[in-house]
């Protein structure tokens, strides 16, 4: 099949496979999956600009198909995302400025890889050490209790941070207090300047990287936050929405995006989310984060591959191995989901919160 | 089709990019009623299909 914008031939059939992959993982991790199109379309030769622009667009697509999903599973905290996002915003165009003077000291390309393959790194394996440092409590949970993070003291202490400006005065209204509640998050009352700092420092992160953050938020909104896997999942897809927008948008003005590929892998990531996003409700909480650890640390194997294959001469066939490597363990990992799924049971709501 | 999606790409930028974030919304939202109304539609057959007869016998032969 020909795609006009990217004057590109690519089988459809390869296409579809990505927007299962994408759309599964998505709704099951709540990430974009940005990192695992792009390495999938650069493997069906797609020219890089190109794979870029149209992996951030369906990002966006399929993060909008995925919050609608989780919504109603009733796994979405507008609230709390509404807020995030207030940060997030003017922190992407920060980065994007720091981005392009890196750029012009000739020091972008490296810094940025060696930041994420740092991030992904450190992420996947603290992941994997709570998973291993809470499975005693776990025995607990499958009787009913409540889920178990090994950095409960550090959520009690976000939480309760106290900062000023207490109230601000709005003309017209009054004092309005700077605390809410955020009761689908199992929040009493916390400073909104704590989940607006949360929001600027992904969006910071995710415009240096160049990808949607959704990656990053997760853990934080578990491990920071404290808030229940599932409703972690829902909000960071909300916020990847406009990520994923901003990000889009600035590529399509440039005319580096292929729409009619995006609408196709659309289309096949639907039926992917559906899976996911069931999926979330059968498997163990501590479970999703512990293969969501798996995928970070392959993720920056990924990427640590992409960067000798750039730094080394002669090491260029690196680079596809990258990018193979990203598929075979997303379609790994979708194989494993639906195995899963079909041993776990359905899971109720009250089964949720720390 | 091809020739519209190149000459608006390549002649009016602004409009191509709020084009394309708006086909893409709009796929997603009807992709989003279409599996809505799937899952409906089967979960409602389901019912029909389990629903116990009048003796407390199911349905299902």
């Amino acid at each position: 099949m020909y795609f006009p914008n990217a004057d590109v031939v690519v089988h459809p059939a390869l296409l579809v496979f990505l927007g299962v992959i994408v759309g599964m993982l998505g709704g099951f991790f709540g990430v974009g999956g940005g990192f695992l199109i792009t390495g999938g379309l650069l493997v069906f030769g797609v020219p890089p600009v190109y794979a870029v622009g149209t992996g951030l667009t369906l990002v966006m697509g399929t993060s909008i198909i995925n919050t609608f999903k989780h919504r109603s599973l009733g796994n979405v905290d507008f609230k709390l995302g509404a807020l995030m996002v207030t940060g997030t915003i003017p922190a992407i165009f920060l980065a994007e400025w720091v981005n392009a003077s890196l750029e012009a000291a000739g020091i972008a390309g490296p810094v940025i890889r060696y930041i994420y393959v740092g991030f992904l790194s450190v992420l996947g394996l603290f992941i994997l050490y709570d998973y291993w440092r809470t499975s005693p409590m776990r025995s607990q949970r499958r009787r009913g209790g409540p889920e178990q993070i090994s950095t409960l003291a550090l959520t009690h202490r976000v939480r309760s941070l106290r900062i000023p400006p207490h109230w601000i005065g709005i003309p017209g209204v009054g004092r309005v207090e700077t605390y809410v509640s955020l009761p689908v998050s199992g929040i009493e009352r916390i400073s909104v300047f704590v989940p607006m700092g949360i929001g600027f420092g992904i969006g910071f992160i995710a415009g240096m990287l160049g990808a949607g953050g959704g990656f990053i938020l997760m853990p934080v909104l578990i491990f920071v936050l404290g808030i229940p896997t599932t409703i972690a999942i829902g909000t960071d897809l909300f916020q990847i929405i406009i990520t994923g927008s901003v990000g889009s948008f600035a590529y399509a003005l440039s005319d580096r995006v292929d729409p009619t590929m995006a609408v196709l892998m659309l289309a096949a990531a639907s039926i992917g989310s559906q899976l996911g996003a069931s999926a979330t409700r059968r498997i163990e909480p501590s479970r999703i984060r512990f293969l969501y650890g798996l995928l970070i640390l392959t993720g920056a194997v990924a990427v640590a591959l992409e960067e000798v294959s750039q730094a080394v001469p002669g090491a260029g066939a690196l680079s596809t191995v990258a990018s193979v490597v990203l598929l075979g363990s997303g379609g790994g990992m979708c194989l494993l989901l639906l195995g899963l799924m079909a041993r776990g049971r359905e899971r109720g709501p009250e089964s949720q919160g720390h | 089709m091809n020739e519209f999606l190149t000459n608006l790409s390549s002649g009016q930028p602004l409009l191509w990019a709020v084009f394309v974030l708006g086909v893409m919304a709009v796929v997603a939202v009807s992709l989003t009623l279409f599996w809505g109304g799937f899952f409906r539609a089967a979960a409602a057959i389901r019912g029909l299909w389990h629903r116990p007869s009048a003796d407390g016998d199911d349905v299902l032969p």
